[in-house]
């Protein structure tokens, strides 16, 4: 039952995706698209279960969406001082990020990642390893960690 | 000549220039970065040709280097680190 | 200027100055580390922003669309590639010290 669910989802994301893409949408079109959609669906199904990979945990998802825009503005800023002023390079470096339990860590060093001002290298029992601008803990840190470092 | 073309000659010279100077030289890991930026270019380059010269098909030439870049850039990562396994 | 070719015009500003401050990094910042920062900058601002902005002045469609899920396609290809990239580094630069050690 999952499976099929899985399957029909991956069928009409791949079917939105092909109608978006496509220059003029006829009958014809949609037809080739859905029953390449439904191929694609089967693989994307494979692949995922092949992979093993999880996306984790949902805690702590809603207060890092809110941090999340409001941290990639301030760190763009930031790698700007960074460029400008060479002293402040030195904050720079290596540190760990403990993330709250029931924080996926895929899905948190992810969005962690997509800041400029960190990246994550290593994951590790809900223990992040990341290259940080500065030793400061940003909005998008603190809603992933819960506050405690 | 419009905004945008304007916008993509300032992003082909002071975009990809530096990535061109990072990607020829230093340690393969190092060039790889500039590489990777490269094409974050590339396709902001692409889109904003398209807009430019009212060619709409242009768009699709920044959705194939949008999929295929990072998969590039995977098998270099995985081409790098062939040895420790 | 309508109002919305205002907005994509300077959404294309803020995008392209990312851009060119990602590029910028990239070159001046000492260390392998440090410059990596820029490749989320980039994928993950810059390059949307740019999308976004010609979103606006294509105006309500599919076409629209199309520049927008380009623009995610970018955000979570640049994502994912910075990781992948860091971790490269990481593990070469403990391959050449440890050469350089020998």
């Amino acid at each position: 039952m999952r499976s099929a669910i899985e399957l029909l989802l991956w069928w009409g994301l791949l079917l939105l995706l092909n109608t978006v893409f496509i220059s003029s949408v006829t009958p014809l079109e949609v037809a080739v698209g859905g029953g390449v959609a439904l191929l694609g669906a089967l693989g994307a199904g494979a692949v995922r279960r092949a992979s093993g990979a999880a996306p984790g945990g949902p805690a702590r998802l809603a207060h890092a969406l809110w941090a999340f825009p409001w941290t990639l503005l301030a760190d763009t800023g930031r790698l700007a001082l960074l460029v400008l002023s060479p002293a402040r390079r030195r904050e720079a470096g290596f540190r760990t990020v403990r993330l709250r339990p029931g924080t996926g860590a895929a899905w948190a060093a992810a969005l962690l990642s997509s800041t400029p001002g960190a990246y994550v290298v290593a994951t590790e029992d809900g223990v992040l390893t990341v290259h940080a601008t500065s030793s400061r803990v940003s909005l998008l840190e603190g809603a992933l960690t819960g506050g405690a470092r | 000549m419009n905004a945008w073309l304007l916008a993509a000659a300032f992003l082909a010279a002071g975009g990809l220039g530096p990535c061109l100077l990072v990607g020829l030289r230093g340690a393969p890991h190092a060039r790889l970065a500039g590489l990777n930026l490269a094409a974050a270019a590339a396709s902001a380059v692409l889109l904003l040709l398209a807009q430019g010269f009212s060619r709409t098909s242009y768009t699709d030439l920044a959705l194939d280097l949008a999929v295929l870049a990072p998969a590039g850039t995977l098998v270099f990562t995985r081409f790098l680190a062939g040895d420790e396994r | 200027m309508t109002g919305r070719h205002a907005v994509a015009v300077a959404l294309l500003c803020a995008g392209t100055a990312t851009l060119l401050l990602a590029a910028l990094a990239l070159a001046v910042l000492p260390g392998p580390y440090l410059r990596l920062h820029a490749l989320s900058a980039a994928g993950t601002l810059g390059a949307p922003l740019v999308a976004l902005a010609l979103a606006v002045d294509t105006g309500p469609g599919r076409a629209a669309v199309k520049l927008l899920v380009i623009g995610l396609l970018l955000a979570a290809g640049g994502t994912v590639t910075t990781m992948a990239v860091g971790r490269t580094t990481v593990r070469g630069e403990r391959r050449s010290t440890a050469g350089a050690d020998r």
